[in-house]
């Protein structure tokens, strides 16, 4: 018996949380083995020694990373103090739920106008809802083109392509007609050469059509109706050619290699390393540094970078495609909102987003920062040349945002794997768009 | 047998109130949930009525959904049950090396389904996977087992079927050996083939036990939600979304709890008329 | 029985196909976790065998976490679910009144319950209790689904257990708790170890509300490692290591199921 209730003792002790009461702790989200905030994670120390604000950060699979932060959003569980949110789809799902931050910006940079001077224009756009200011950004980046120079620059491979198309191999490919050829050219599945790598897996059809989509002037969702804008006319018939285009890639040429339906940009950047790509696109501003690196050069050799040459006959300002805004929000039943803004204050110094861009080869979306960070070839050219001219994604813009997305994903990978065709996904995209906006 | 009167009630109290509190009140939660219009992205939270059943059951997702996990159930529980009776009868003689071939044999029990999930989705990936491997051996074309919208479902449900095997091998080899030797002893000298003995003796005695493991199997198959989620999250797009999958996801990736909720009440309605159907039939 | 040898090659050859079948992803998967550096796109077997993927795994704090956190709700687990269901399944085991029959079928309807109908309202009510992502929380939420099977389990136990000690235990004057306490439960000490392991074996696998329940701090192994499928899944070599090395407390139940075949009473238990 006595053995019973010692058990019983151990076991209540154990399960009890022994929580530090002493310091203040605030409690940040993060996107889980996400590169770009690996670096100012290392830095974390160094914010809890100077303050003793303790830190608990908290690593959420990106997967989850939405659901979980809505869910407890809404149950109001005071798990998180301090939310990472994405302009791709739920900026405009949380911000009811967060703080406004105009107090501290103004205490900061004397009015929110100066703190908008010195972010991009686009991420201004973003933080603001309803008049007041909720959140501050860190991240910005974009896809981008990757190539192989060694492969591009062999007068061997040079003189081949010339002979097959009748004129220079471009380096990089300008026009989406030379993508096309280049990929086709420097597909060679019997040598397991690939001409264009693309994750296709999971939500990254969605990135690619995006991309190409808000490239050629079509936002999507219109802001201004709060419908989606590519119904009817031009915009329609070239939504269906932009999947169509994609599709041909995929199943016509046949220039991305068939693993890739299942894969992510992490893999796709593996199956560079072994060498098995000409061109890629992705999300390679989270990768920049290891594409560079030592071991990586060695194995495939220097990269090269472009923006993915525009759709043809769309407005040159929009020329950068989808660009990603990861922003911080302070949760409105934060205890400590002051320790939770000096921990954004934190976040965004220059030491931590230059480590970013060093750690990771994304922007900021500071502009002081961002062009410190160029200077420096932190980032890449194909992302320097990309981002001013691309928009965030109209999705995070309107409350449905994460709900559209997932809509959006699943109907990109029936398209991609052979379940509908291009003008099927197009029509039953917009078919759900607007049950789920109605 | 009564020796124990009405207070012994009482003991049941404990675990009672943990599933009052933990279990009934949920479903009450859920059946009230399904009635209303509770979106959290659009921050919706009012009574619609039978709204959610009839956009749920008019849907093309419920059709598929319904077929997906007729056709995951279906391999999920005739595969296993098929191996692991061709197994037992292999094993129920206690050849040399029975208890080696028998621990071998149940070793995928040992892994859980996140880790059988990991296992099978390296098995078929490209171009690192076993399967497609195997593939170029046979000079077939490699696929993409886990992308294409025809073949995922069943490369889900064999990985499933293959953690499933073991448990139905040794429950049906339990079966097998409880039969009495004298009935096969006498089959033999009555000079029946190995076949005949089979046919018409021995499976028709084990017929119930054989029965129980599968619809026992189909029970918690018909439920089961790990496996799948983890390798496809039932994609691509829809093609291996089965009803506790497609619960799932309205719920916690399209935040409309009103709708999830409507989703697992049909769930409930659905998987509860099947095992009660079962259950009263085969009287376990 | 006499076998010529084509029977025999038959018989080899379906022994060997079936153990290939359970053998082969096992096999490659331990192949894959003990390869060096590059994961084969052709078959065969790796250039280089190492143990270093293992031990990246047992330095990663996390792993570690993860495992601790799953072991102790598994405890926890086990804990609430077998000390609730000890009396429960004493009392249905001795009455046969209405009502408790009624509660018997009760507890087999919660056995049938799909799980993951009620994944948010458990979640709402988790949050509102402040039990989100604290070891309670997740072992309640397992002991739920555990309850009503340990339940008909240990009521096939207490079933098979004689009467007439605990009759002259009564009438000796032992209360009920006392007869239950030191009488019956020697009597059943296997079963209830079964039902224990079974216990801990269900929590330890389960994935559902593990899931929505836990943020890090209380992340158990299954969550974490479904959640390097979902976006790491060029770290094959160290995620096929963890796989292996979180089956390790699997092989409690595995030799335990194997050593119950031998009595030939698995189905027995299995019927409950």
């Amino acid at each position: 018996m006595i053995i019973w209730i010692l058990l019983l003792i151990l076991l209540i002790l154990s399960l009890l949380d022994v929580a530090s009461a002493q310091r203040i702790t605030i409690s940040v989200t993060n996107r889980k083995g996400w590169r770009c905030t690996e670096g100012i994670k290392a830095n974390l120390p160094k914010f809890e020694e100077a303050t003793g604000i303790k830190v608990n950060w908290i690593d959420i699979p990106p997967g989850e990373l939405t659901a979980k932060t809505l869910a407890e959003l809404e149950a109001k569980t005071g798990a998180f103090d301090v939310i990472m949110a994405s302009a791709e789809f739920d900026l405009a799902a949380y911000y009811p739920y967060l703080l406004p931050l105009d107090k501290y910006i103004i205490k900061k940079w004397g009015s929110v106008a100066n703190f908008r001077k010195l972010i991009s224009a686009q991420a201004a756009k973003a933080a603001v809802w309803e008049g007041k200011t909720y959140y501050i950004p860190f991240h910005g980046n974009a896809q981008f083109l990757i190539y192989r120079r060694a492969l591009f620059e062999d007068p061997k491979e040079r003189s081949a392509f010339k002979e097959k198309f009748g004129y220079e191999l471009p380096a990089p490919p300008k026009t989406l007609k030379e993508l096309i050829d280049v990929a086709v050219f420097f597909t060679r599945p019997d040598k397991n050469l690939w001409g264009l790598g693309i994750p296709l897996g999971g939500k990254y059809p969605q990135h690619f059509l995006e991309h190409v989509m808000l490239g050629a002037g079509i936002d999507v969702i219109d802001l201004n109706t709060g419908k989606p804008d590519f119904a009817t006319g031009l915009k329609y018939r070239r939504a269906i050619e932009i999947a169509s285009f994609l599709n041909d890639l995929v199943n016509k040429y046949k220039v991305i290699p068939p693993g890739a339906k299942t894969m992510g940009h992490v893999e796709m950047r593996e199956i560079w390393k072994l060498g098995q790509l000409a061109m890629a696109f992705s999300w390679w501003g989270d990768h920049w540094d290891v594409l560079n690196s030592p071991e990586f050069v060695k194995a495939v050799g220097p990269v090269g970078s472009a923006p993915l040459p525009q759709w043809p006959g769309s407005p040159p300002s929009r020329r950068g495609g989808r660009m990603s805004i990861w922003s911080l929000g302070i949760v409105n039943t934060c205890k400590n909102p002051d320790a939770a803004w000096k921990f954004i204050e934190w976040f965004i110094s220059e030491e931590n987003l230059e480590t970013e861009a060093k750690t990771s080869g994304a922007a900021s979306h500071w502009i002081e920062v961002d062009k410190k960070s160029a200077e420096k070839g932190f980032l890449a050219k194909g992302l320097v040349e990309s981002l001013p001219y691309s928009i965030p994604p109209r999705l995070g813009f309107v409350k449905q945002g994460p709900q559209l997305i997932t809509a959006f994903i699943e109907e990109a990978q029936s398209m991609v794997v052979g379940a509908s065709t291009p003008k099927q996904m197009v029509d039953k995209l917009l078919a759900r768009f607007n049950e789920i906006l109605k | 047998m009564k020796i124990l009167r009405w207070q012994y009630t009482l003991f049941i109290l404990p675990a009672l109130l943990i599933m009052l509190i933990f279990f009934a009140y949920p479903v009450i939660l859920i059946f009230y949930f399904s009635f209303l219009d509770y979106s959290i992205v659009r921050h919706t939270k009012e009574f619609i009525g039978l709204a959610n059943y009839i956009k749920i059951l008019q849907s093309n997702l419920f059709a598929q959904t319904a077929y997906n996990t007729f056709i995951w159930v279906l391999i999920s529980t005739l595969l296993p049950l098929l191996l692991a009776l061709v197994a037992a009868l292999l094993t129920y003689e206690r050849f040399l090396g029975y208890s080696i071939f028998r621990g071998l044999f149940s070793l995928p029990m040992i892994f859980i389904p996140s880790s059988t999930a990991i296992l099978w989705a390296l098995m078929y990936s490209e171009p690192f996977g076993l399967v497609n491997h195997l593939m170029d051996l046979l000079n077939l074309p490699r696929q993409i087992w886990l992308a294409n919208p025809s073949t995922v479902l069943p490369a889900v449900s064999i990985a499933n079927a293959w953690y499933g095997t073991p448990m139905s091998y040794l429950m049906i080899l339990a079966g097998l050996e409880s039969l009495s030797t004298e009935v096969l002893e006498a089959s033999e000298v009555d000079g029946a083939s190995y076949w005949q003995k089979v046919r018409y003796v021995i499976l028709p005695m084990v017929y119930p036990v054989i029965l129980l493991v599968g619809l026992l199997r189909l029970i918690d198959v018909i439920r089961s939600f790990a496996l799948i989620w983890i390798m496809t999250q039932g994609g691509p797009g829809t093609a291996s979304t089965t009803l506790p999958v497609a619960t799932f996801k309205v719920s916690f990736l399209q935040y409309d709890y009103g709708i999830g909720s409507a989703w697992g009440v049909i769930n409930v309605v659905i998987t509860l008329i099947i095992s009660i159907f079962i259950l009263r039939r085969q009287r376990v | 029985m006499k076998f010529n040898s084509i029977k025999t090659l038959l018989i080899i050859i379906l022994i060997i196909g079936l153990l290939s079948w359970a053998l082969f992803p096992i096999f490659y998967s331990l192949i894959i976790s003990l390869s060096g550096f590059e994961l084969p796109t052709k078959f065969g077997f790796p250039k280089e065998i190492t143990l270093s993927n293992y031990i990246e795994a047992l330095k990663d704090k996390e792993v570690w976490n993860a495992a601790w956190n799953s072991v102790l709700i598994g405890f926890g687990a086990t804990f609430i679910s077998i000390f609730t269901s000890i009396p429960a399944a004493y009392a249905f085991s001795r009455s046969n009144n209405k009502l408790s029959n009624f509660l018997l079928y009760l507890f087999l309807f919660f056995r049938l319950f799909p799980w993951v109908a009620l994944a948010f309202p458990i979640f709402y009510l988790m949050a509102r209790f402040r039990l989100v992502d604290t070891y309670w929380g997740v072992s309640i939420s397992h002991s739920v689904w555990i309850i009503p099977t340990s339940i008909w389990y240990l009521k096939g136990f207490f079933d098979m257990a004689p009467l007439e000690l605990e009759e002259s235990a009564l009438v000796d004057g032992a209360n009920p708790i006392q007869v239950l306490t030191r009488v019956v439960l020697p009597l059943v000490v296997p079963g209830l170890i079964a039902v224990s392991i079974l216990a801990f074996i269900a929590s330890y696998t389960e994935y559902l509300y593990s899931l929505i329940l836990t943020r890090t701090h209380t992340t158990t192994l299954p969550v974490l490692m479904a959640g390097y499928l979902s976006e790491f899944k060029v770290e094959w070599r160290k995620i096929s290591a963890i796989s292996i090395l979180s089956s390790i407390p699997m092989i409690l139940f595995y030799s335990y199921t194997l050593s119950f075949m031998k009595r030939g009473t698995l189905t027995g238990v299995i019927k409950g």
